[in-house]
């Protein structure tokens, strides 16, 4: 029965003459579709949608009330679900809707119906569904959309919230500052109305976030004499919204985080940053408490001064700490579905963690603060174990990492809960992201440092394998660069004044080829950077220079040959490496003195490169030419042929000590031949 | 906060409560201040012919314009007197998003409209109406579906008065429902949805609550309608 009623309903949509009945058929679909999700399915089954369109289309009156009711009764259709949405963006709606906002005679449009199209939209492109790319692939929908906001209330609430939810990247922050949308924006930040000045101040976050242009230009203009951001600080007063404080103090930080306001501004410091921590108190929803933490950890992540103040405000690390300890919001009136009670304390953890790895990103003092919150570590290690949730994971390792640059925390918390065995876990977890992957091991490369009481455990579980397991040859993309920079900067750290065996270990695992193969990556400075680094700590004894040498050499001829001259730190490094194989045996040194071409670029180098790069060549030379060797005279002289003994000489007029002494000591060695 | 007055043979509890009356009596409110907190509240609770009168006996003009109060006068009135679908056709004259974005609040007025099916004695268009209307919103919302279990158990009942939840069928019900819509009308409108007066209720509570947590002692007001101060 309630099919046929619809089915009549659907019907007496075909008589298009008959305005007066249209309009009374029109009135009853609308209300039996407000609210009423099965009979917005039904009408929509039974092909509503187009005869709507058809209404919309071709009524003979431009501005009469039933293109407003269609558009109505469309708005309610797309409120009941993301698939009536998709029904609707695939009928077309979207363009009629359009055409009909910026026709010719859009200043004679009734309000009403401009406000109902609006509606329309704004539910569609705030939706899961929203096809967003089509707001953008039309410059004049753009100027439309922002022409109409002039109308009214109801037109720059839902203009700003379409905006503000389809503004994801960069791309679309141009064009939209491309329009006058932020001069139309500014006055409405003084709005009496919460319903319009909130949504405006999305726009503005979306606008400036990570956007140093748009966010100068918001920050330079005034409104009325007064700055912009002074307008949107009062709505961080206490008594506005929480929504309202939250989305104010989150316009301040996405400016100053995009500089165009700087870290000791008042509005910073005195209103965003407190505003941002008091919203984290556990009486609040979860969802401001979560987006509060969020905001803060993004406001304070780059300063030193800004992490400081934060962790001494108003009692900010134990309304943290309380975020990890409730299983769900503790704001009793919240009543939330078990499923949802779940969620909601993964997200509070998340954030949680993500505001400590802020927080502790510098400060010792502050580090030991939070190591000393009551369980943390506790929840850490919980964190850690819990595979199911991949963002709580990756905050919880961003905190460790932050955590671990504390030698006291590596050598207590680290060390009384062995947080290394998850993070192995994780970094040999072909499964999990590759973000996850990297902080792991990032974290991995503070607790495989010497003084580290993992570092043991960590070798005996045989990390050396399996972080040379994660070491690819030839990097293919952006994923295989990080995890194999991550892994050579693990080992880097590892083999530093580590035991012969462990070192003998990672060069065996590694392998020449794979390493030769590395080295040869010239578009990945980083990455030849650490190898370099790693065969600096690793090639430091006669056994395994000789063992390797023979090989590396050709290479590292070849990457003085190709570094750019500006890459100073990949020239010391290649040199120091060269300066390890010259303390090798007679076989390595032979193989360094006859080779000219790159003989003739250390002697270079030694002319004219920074103190750092003069330094290793002299200990290359020193090597080279020890006189209690047997060969050392014949070296020598090759030497001299090829110009040392003259340009230690003229070293002798540097200004560095260090340097002078040594190659006092280099030239001492030449006169004893 | 109350001071202890020393001992000259009075009782301390009759003079703080006392001295709490005194202090109360000099609190100089204006005829002004008054007049605009009770045209504020006829406004906001929709008593439209009470606040025209008031405005002309007491020549205070109302902080918004009175013709707005139309609709919401009507839709009041169409909920107190039980003209359910009447009262829904209204609201969505005046805002068609209200009801969709604020399901609770429609299925609250759909649960009135079964109840005068229910009251009516039409038991068959009331099962058809609960399981065209109601169901779907019962299978997603836990909260609902104990509400429309309550409505139907009326239906058990050959004496309605005689059920358990007869509290369905009072008027208290409809007001409550009624005062709802008009708060949303109001929030929709960007207006405050409370009257200044409600409001000055709430924070007269906490206010009491504040000071009992700080363990102060002071006349509680345990009865607001009466304001009836007890000792402290």
């Amino acid at each position: 029965m309630e099919l046929a009623i619809s089915q009549q309903y659907v019907d007496s949509l075909n008589d298009m003459e008959n305005t007066e009945n249209l309009q009374i058929s029109l009135e009853k679909i609308k209300n039996s579709v407000i609210g009423n999700n099965k009979q917005k399915h039904n009408l929509i089954m039974l092909g509503i949608i187009p005869r709507l369109m058809k209404v919309l289309m071709d009524t003979k009156s431009q501005y009469s009330q039933l293109k407003t009711h269609s558009v109505i009764i469309l708005t309610s259709l797309a409120k009941g679900s993301d698939i009536n949405i998709k029904g609707l963006i695939d009928s077309g709606v979207i363009q009629l809707l359009f055409d009909g906002l910026s026709s010719d005679e859009n200043e004679e449009l009734e309000t009403l119906f401009i406000e109902s199209c609006l509606q329309c939209l704004k539910v569609i492109f705030t939706s899961s569904a929203a096809p967003i790319d089509r707001l953008y692939e039309n410059v004049l929908s753009l100027q439309c959309l922002v022409r109409i906001m002039q109308r009214s209330a109801v037109c720059q609430e839902c203009v700003s919230s379409i905006i503000a939810y389809c503004c994801w990247s960069t791309e679309h922050q141009e064009s939209l500052s491309k329009t006058s949308l932020i001069e139309t924006l500014i006055p409405l930040v003084v709005s009496p109305l919460y319903k319009v000045h909130l949504p405006v101040l999305k726009c503005l976050c979306a606008l400036s976030f990570r956007n140093h242009s748009n966010a100068k230009r918001i920050f330079e203009l005034t409104y009325d004499g007064n700055p912009i951001a002074d307008l949107v600080s009062r709505l961080m007063d206490w008594d506005r919204p929480f929504p309202c404080q939250l989305w104010a103090a989150k316009c301040i930080s996405y400016l100053h985080r995009s500089n165009a306001m700087s870290a000791n501004d008042y509005l910073v410091v005195y209103l965003a940053l407190p505003t941002l921590i008091r919203l984290c108190d556990k009486d609040r929803e979860v969802a401001i408490r979560v987006d509060a933490a969020d905001t803060l950890a993004y406001l304070i992540e780059l300063d030193p001064e800004l992490q400081k103040i934060a962790s001494i405000s108003d009692h900010s690390i134990q309304k943290l700490a309380a975020y990890l300890r409730s299983p769900f919001g503790s704001n009793d009136n919240e009543n939330l579905p078990k499923f949802r009670e779940l969620t909601a304390a993964s997200e509070l953890r998340a954030a949680a963690f993500k505001a400590y790895s802020s927080l502790a990103a510098n400060d010792e003092v502050i580090r030991k603060k939070i190591l000393e919150s009551e369980g943390l570590m506790d929840h850490v290690v919980c964190a850690l174990e819990d595979s199911h949730n991949p963002t709580v994971r990756l905050s919880v390792c961003r905190c460790l990492l932050s955590l671990s640059r504390s030698v006291r925390a590596i050598r207590t918390g680290f060390h009384d809960y062995p947080v290394y065995k998850q993070l192995v876990t994780i970094v040999t977890e072909n499964d999990e992201s590759v973000d996850l992957r990297c902080v792991a091991m990032a974290t991995l490369s503070n607790l495989l440092l010497e003084f580290s009481p993992s570092r043991d455990p960590l070798i005996e579980m045989g990390i050396v394998k399996k972080l040379s397991e994660l070491v690819k040859e030839t990097p293919k993309d952006n994923d295989d660069v990080c995890l194999t920079i991550n892994a050579i900067w693990d080992l880097m750290n590892l083999s530093f004044n580590a035991d012969d065996a462990v070192k003998a270990d990672i060069l065996e695992c590694l392998g020449i080829d794979r390493i030769k193969s590395l080295l040869c990556q010239k578009d990945n400075i980083e990455l030849v950077r650490k190898v370099l680094g790693l065969l600096r700590n690793c090639l430091s004894k006669r056994a395994h220079i000789d063992e390797f040498n023979e090989s590396i050499i050709d290479v590292l001829r070849d990457s003085l040959l190709s570094v750019d001259d500006c890459d100073n730190s990949i020239v010391e490094q290649v040199v120091c490496v060269i300066a390890n194989i010259a303390d090798g045996g007679e076989t390595c040194k032979d193989k360094l003195i006859t080779d000219q071409q790159l003989m003739s670029l250390l002697v270079d180098r030694l002319q004219n490169g920074t103190i750092n790069i003069q330094l290793a060549c002299v200990n290359v030379v020193l090597n080279l030419i020890r006189s209690e060797e047997l060969e050392s005279a014949d070296r020598q002289s090759k030497l001299i042929a090829l110009g040392y003994q003259r340009v230690l000489q003229q070293l002798l007029s540097c200004t560095d000590s260090n340097l002078f002494s040594k190659v006092k000591v280099a030239l001492q060695h030449f006169s004893t031949s | 906060m109350p001071e202890t007055v020393g001992t000259s043979g009075i009782n301390e509890e009759e003079n703080s409560r006392a001295e709490w009356l005194r202090r109360i009596t000099e609190c100089e409110i204006s005829r002004a201040d008054t007049n605009r907190l009770i045209m504020d509240y006829l406004v906001t609770e929709g008593y439209k012919e009470a606040a025209e009168r008031f405005s002309i006996e007491a020549n205070v003009k109302p902080l918004r314009q009175l013709e707005t109060m139309d609709q919401r006068v009507a839709i009041k009135e169409a909920i107190e007197g039980g003209r359910i679908q009447d009262a829904i056709a209204l609201v969505n004259k005046l805002d068609p998003m209200l009801l969709d974005d604020d399901r609770q609040l429609y299925y609250k007025l759909l649960q009135l409209q079964l109840i005068e099916l229910i009251r009516a004695g039409e038991v068959e268009e009331a099962l058809n109406f609960a399981q065209s209307h109601l169901a779907e919103a019962a299978d997603h919302s836990p909260e609902f579906l104990i509400e429309l279990e309550r409505s139907l158990a009326l239906l058990a009942f050959d004496d309605l008065e005689a059920c358990p939840y007869s509290d369905l069928l009072s008027m208290s019900q409809r007001q409550l429902v009624a005062s709802k819509i008009n708060a949303s009308i109001l929030d929709m409108e960007g207006r405050p949805s409370q009257s200044k007066l409600a409001l000055l209720l709430k924070v007269s509570d906490w206010s009491q609550c504040s000071l009992t947590d700080g363990k102060v002692k002071f006349p509680h007001m345990t009865n607001f309608a009466t304001a009836e101060l007890e000792n402290p």
